[in-house]
C-alpha cells in the first residue's frame, strides 16, 4: 500500500469517526419525533451558518465550478456570482418561513404550504420535488465522491465500492441522529468547504508562481485573449471566448440540436443557470432546515457574511485561479502545444475530463505532501456529504409527515414515526445508490431537473410570505406548468418524447436559456393569471390572516419603509448588469480581452474585474436587504411568537386579544 | 431575551461540538503544515502549521468565553498528553533519526516554545502572575499530599 493510500485511509477513517460520534451524541439527546425531524428546533445560530453553507454550496463550488472555469472560460466564471444570488432566496423567504413553521408547529413546507392555501395538491407535489432533489441529486453527488476516491488511489478502489462505503456511513449517522446529527456534523463539513476552496486556491497560486507567477499568468491570458486557441474559438465580436460572454441570448435550437456559437454561457443562460441555483435554498430541505433554528440569528450572517462575501471572495478569485490556470498548468493541449503554458503539472484534462480536475491537482502532492492530498480529499467529501445528508434526512421526514402520517398511517406512534423515517431515510440512499450504480446515464438527465424543479417552489414561497393574492388554484397550476416547462426543456423531456414516438422540435436548454429559465417564468405567468382568475374574497381573508403575523412581528419598521423602493430597484439593477444582459458590457469595458495587462485598466481582464465589482456590490446589497431592511434579523422585543402553538389552525386574534 | 436553551445537556453537547469542530479544522491543517514544514525542512510551512494550532488554542478559548465555562478536565488531559507525545516525538526524531537537519530542530524548538509560551500567556492572563504561580504551587502541594 502506498504512503498515499495509508494517509488517505487515515483521514478518511478520522472523518468517519468525527460523523458517527455526532451521529450517536445527537440519537441520545433525542426525544421524540420533532427531535428527529427538526433537531427539536434549536438548532444553535452558529451550526445553522455552517450546515446551510456547506449544503448551499457543496460539491458544485469545490469540484463543479473550477471544472468548468478550465473548460469554457471567463463567461461561465460570472456564474461566481451565484454565492450572492443563491443565499437572496434565503434572505426572502427563510425568517417568514421560520416564524411560520415555529407559530404553528410546521414540520414539513408541505405542511405549511397545504394550512396556508388550503387543499393537499401542492402537499404531494412537494413531495415530489423533494424525491427528486434526495434520489438522482443525490446520486449524483455520492458518484462524484467515488470517482474522487478512485482517482486518487490511481483505480485502487473502483469508484462504486468508495461510493458505497462512504454513503453507508453518512446513512448510519444520519438514520440513528435525524436532523441534529446532520446538522452538528455539518458544521465541521462547512468549514472544511471553505478551507478546502481556499487551500485548492493556494496550491493553483503556488503552482502558478506565487505572486510573480500571477504576473506571468495575466500574460498568458492576454496571449490568449489574442489568439483563436481553446474549444470555443472565437467570439462573433473578434475575441477568445474564454474571455468573453459571447451575447446576450442565442436563438438556438437547444444542445443536441444546434450548438451555440463560442459557448453556450450567453447572459441569459448566466441568468437562468443562476435562477437554477437559487433553487437550492428554495428547496424543500433548506425550509426544514430553517424551521430547525432555535431563532433567526444565524440567517444573516449565514447569507451576508459567510455565503455571499466568503465563498463568493473563494470563487471569484480562488475558482478562478484555479480554473482558468489549469489550463495553463498542462490540462490544455492546445496551450502547451502553443508554448503558452506556465507549467506541466496536470495532465491534459480535454476532451471530457474536465470533472477530474479537483483530483488531479490533488495528485501534484501524492509525492511530496500525501497527508495534505489525503486532508483535501476529506475536504471534498464533507462539503458533499453536507449536502447528502441534509437532503436525505429532510426527505425521509418529508415522506414520514407528509404521507405516512398525512394518507397511511396517521395515528402512528413517536417510535413508529421514527422507525418510518429511518425506514424512508434508507430508501432514498438505497435508491440513490443504485441508480448511481447501474442507470447513471438516467441519474445525470434525472439529476439535472433537481433544480430547476426546488426553484419552481418560488411563487408558492412568495405567496406565503409576501403576496396574499396568490391563490390556491394560481400555485398548483404554476408549479405544475413550471416543472413541465423544465422537464421538457431538459434531456429527459426529450428522451421521454422521443420514447413516445414524436420528437420536440428543441434540445436542450432552447435560445441558450436554462431549463430553470423556461420553467419559472411559465410557473409566474401561469400563477398570476390564475390567481387573477381565481381570486376569492373568503380565502383571501383566511390567508391574509397569515400576513397579519407578519405585520405584526416582522414588518419593516415604519421610519424605514421609503427604503423599501430603493431596495428593490438596487436588486433588479444589480441583477442585470451582474447576471443579467448587462454583464456583457463586462466584456471589454474595462479593456479589450486581447489588449493584455497594460490596456487591462484593473490589470486583469475586464470580465474578471467587472465580476469583482458586482461581487463586491452583491454582498453590499444583500447586506442591505438582510440588515437594514430587516429581512434576515432577530425578532424584535416581544418573544411571544418564539413560543409554538402545535396545532395547525390560526390563532392569532386569540393571541392578540 | 435569552436564547440559550434551558438544558444543561444540549449546552454541554453544543459546546463540545464546538470544541471538537474547532479543533478538527485547526489541528489537522495545522498538523499538515508541521509535517510538511518538517519533510521540507521548510521553515514557512512548519511555521504556519504551528500558527494554525495556535490559532486553534485561541479558538478554544473563546468558545471557553462565549459559553462561559472553562477547560474541562478531559480537555486539559488530552491536551497535555498529546503536547506530551508530541515533544517526546520530536526528542526521539531528534536523537535517532538520521534525517533529522538543524533546521527541523530549530523549526521544532520554535514551534513547541510558541506552543509552551500560549499557554503561560494564558494562564496569565486567566489567573495573574500570583495566581499562575498560586495555581502551580497548589497543584503541587496537592501532588506531595496525594504521595504521602
Amino acid at each position: 500500500m502506498t504512503e498515499q493510500m495509508v494517509w488517505l485511509f487515515a483521514f478518511v477513517a478520522l472523518y468517519w469517526a468525527y460523523c458517527m460520534q455526532w451521529g450517536v451524541s445527537s440519537a441520545r439527546l433525542a426525544q421524540g419525533p420533532n427531535d428527529f425531524f427538526l433537531a427539536n428546533r434549536s438548532l444553535p445560530a452558529w451550526v445553522f451558518v455552517l450546515c446551510a453553507t456547506g449544503a448551499s454550496f457543496a460539491g458544485w463550488a469545490m469540484l463543479g465550478y473550477p471544472s468548468l472555469v478550465m473548460r469554457d472560460g471567463l463567461a461561465f466564471a460570472q456564474l461566481a456570482l451565484a454565492a450572492v444570488t443563491i443565499p437572496l432566496t434565503g434572505v426572502l423567504f427563510m425568517k417568514r418561513q421560520w416564524l411560520l413553521s415555529k407559530r404553528f408547529g410546521y414540520i414539513t413546507p408541505g405542511e405549511m404550504l397545504s394550512d396556508y392555501f388550503g387543499g393537499d395538491a401542492l402537499r404531494i407535489l412537494v413531495v415530489g420535488i423533494a424525491l427528486v432533489c434526495a434520489v438522482p441529486y443525490v446520486g449524483m453527488h455520492l458518484s462524484a465522491t467515488g470517482y474522487l476516491i478512485q482517482w486518487l488511489s490511481a483505480g485502487a478502489i473502483p469508484a462504486r465500492l468508495a461510493m458505497w462505503l462512504l454513503t453507508a456511513v453518512v446513512f448510519l449517522y444520519v438514520s440513528i441522529g435525524g436532523m441534529r446529527a446532520v446538522a452538528y456534523v455539518a458544521s465541521l463539513q462547512g468549514l472544511m468547504l471553505g478551507a478546502g476552496m481556499l487551500a485548492l486556491g493556494w496550491l493553483a497560486m503556488w503552482h502558478l508562481g506565487g505572486v510573480q507567477g500571477f504576473d506571468a499568468f495575466m500574460q498568458g491570458l492576454a496571449k490568449l485573449g489574442a489568439s483563436t486557441l481553446g474549444s470555443w474559438g472565437n467570439s462573433a465580436d473578434g475575441y477568445n471566448a474564454y474571455l468573453h460572454i459571447p451575447g446576450v441570448v442565442q436563438f438556438t435550437a437547444g444542445m443536441g440540436r444546434e450548438d451555440p456559437v463560442a459557448g453556450m454561457w450567453t447572459s441569459a443562460m448566466i441568468l437562468s443557470t443562476c435562477f437554477a441555483l437559487m433553487g437550492i435554498q428554495a428547496s424543500p430541505a433548506f425550509s426544514m432546515l430553517a424551521f430547525s433554528c432555535r431563532d433567526p440569528r444565524g440567517f444573516g450572517p449565514q447569507q451576508v457574511w459567510v455565503s455571499a462575501s466568503g465563498v463568493g471572495l473563494l470563487l471569484v478569485f480562488f475558482g478562478f485561479v484555479q480554473g482558468l490556470g489549469a489550463n495553463f498548468l498542462g490540462a490544455s493541449s492546445a496551450l502547451r502545444e502553443a508554448g503558452l503554458a506556465l507549467g506541466a503539472v496536470l495532465p491534459d484534462l480535454g476532451q471530457g475530463k474536465d470533472a477530474q480536475l479537483y483530483a488531479r491537482y490533488l495528485l501534484t502532492l501524492a509525492e511530496s505532501a500525501p497527508w495534505f492530498m489525503a486532508l483535501l480529499a476529506v475536504c471534498a467529501l464533507a462539503a458533499i456529504h453536507s449536502m447528502v445528508s441534509l437532503f436525505t434526512a429532510t426527505t425521509g421526514s418529508i415522506i414520514v409527515r407528509d404521507v405516512f402520517l398525512r394518507y397511511l398511517t396517521p395515528r402512528a406512534n413517536p417510535t413508529q414515526q421514527k422507525l418510518y423515517a429511518r425506514c424512508s431515510i434508507a430508501a432514498v440512499t438505497f435508491a440513490a445508490l443504485l441508480l448511481a450504480t447501474f442507470a447513471p446515464s438516467a441519474q445525470a438527465q434525472m439529476g439535472s431537473l433537481a433544480l430547476g424543479f426546488a426553484l419552481q417552489l418560488w411563487p408558492a414561497l412568495a405567496g406565503v410570505c409576501w403576496f396574499p393574492w396568490i391563490t390556491r388554484q394560481g400555485t398548483s397550476v404554476g408549479l405544475v406548468a413550471g416543472l413541465l416547462g423544465v422537464l421538457f426543456t431538459e434531456t429527459l423531456g426529450y428522451t421521454i418524447c422521443s420514447f413516445l414516438g414524436f420528437d420536440l422540435p428543441w434540445g436542450r436548454w432552447p435560445w441558450t436559456i436554462h431549463s430553470a429559465g423556461w420553467g419559472i417564468f411559465l410557473n409566474i405567468v401561469s400563477c398570476t393569471v390564475v390567481s387573477w382568475i381565481s381570486a376569492d374574497r373568503h380565502d383571501r381573508v383566511r390567508r391574509a390572516q397569515f400576513h397579519a403575523l407578519f405585520v405584526q412581528t416582522v414588518a419593516i419598521a415604519p421610519k424605514k419603509r421609503f427604503l423599501r423602493p430603493v431596495a428593490w430597484s438596487l436588486t433588479l439593477i444589480w441583477f442585470f448588469f451582474a447576471v443579467g444582459p448587462g454583464a456583457i458590457l463586462g466584456n471589454d469595458l474595462l479593456g479589450a480581452p486581447n489588449a493584455g495587462p497594460k490596456g487591462w485598466i484593473m490589470g486583469v481582464p475586464s470580465l474578471w474585474a467587472w465580476q469583482m465589482m458586482w461581487w463586491a456590490l452583491g454582498v453590499l446589497i444583500l447586506w442591505f436587504l438582510a440588515y437594514r431592511m430587516q429581512m434576515s434579523t432577530p425578532l424584535q422585543g416581544d418573544n411571544l411568537f418564539y413560543e409554538a402553538v402545535p396545532t395547525h389552525s390560526i390563532s392569532i386574534s386569540k393571541e392578540s386579544s | 431575551m435569552s436564547f440559550t436553551p434551558n438544558d444543561p445537556a444540549i449546552v454541554i453537547v453544543e459546546k463540545r461540538l464546538a470544541v471538537v469542530t474547532n479543533w478538527s479544522l485547526f489541528a489537522s491543517f495545522g498538523m499538515c503544515f508541521v509535517l510538511s514544514g518538517f519533510s521540507a525542512a521548510n521553515w514557512v510551512s512548519g511555521l504556519l502549521g504551528y500558527g494554525l494550532l495556535v490559532l486553534g488554542f485561541v479558538g478554544h478559548l473563546v468558545i471557553n468565553h462565549v459559553f462561559e465555562q472553562g477547560f474541562s478536565p478531559g480537555e486539559v488531559a488530552l491536551g497535555l498528553v498529546l503536547f506530551g507525545i508530541s515533544a517526546l516525538s520530536f526528542i526521539a526524531s531528534a536523537l535517532f533519526s538520521a534525517r533529522f537537519s538543524p533546521e527541523n530542530l530549530g523549526l521544532g524548538l520554535a514551534g513547541f516554545g510558541a506552543l509552551a509560551a500560549c499557554l503561560v500567556f494564558y494562564l496569565v492572563i486567566r489567573y495573574g502572575m500570583r495566581g499562575t504561580w498560586d495555581l502551580i504551587h497548589t497543584l503541587r502541594h496537592r501532588q506531595k499530599d496525594t504521595s504521602s
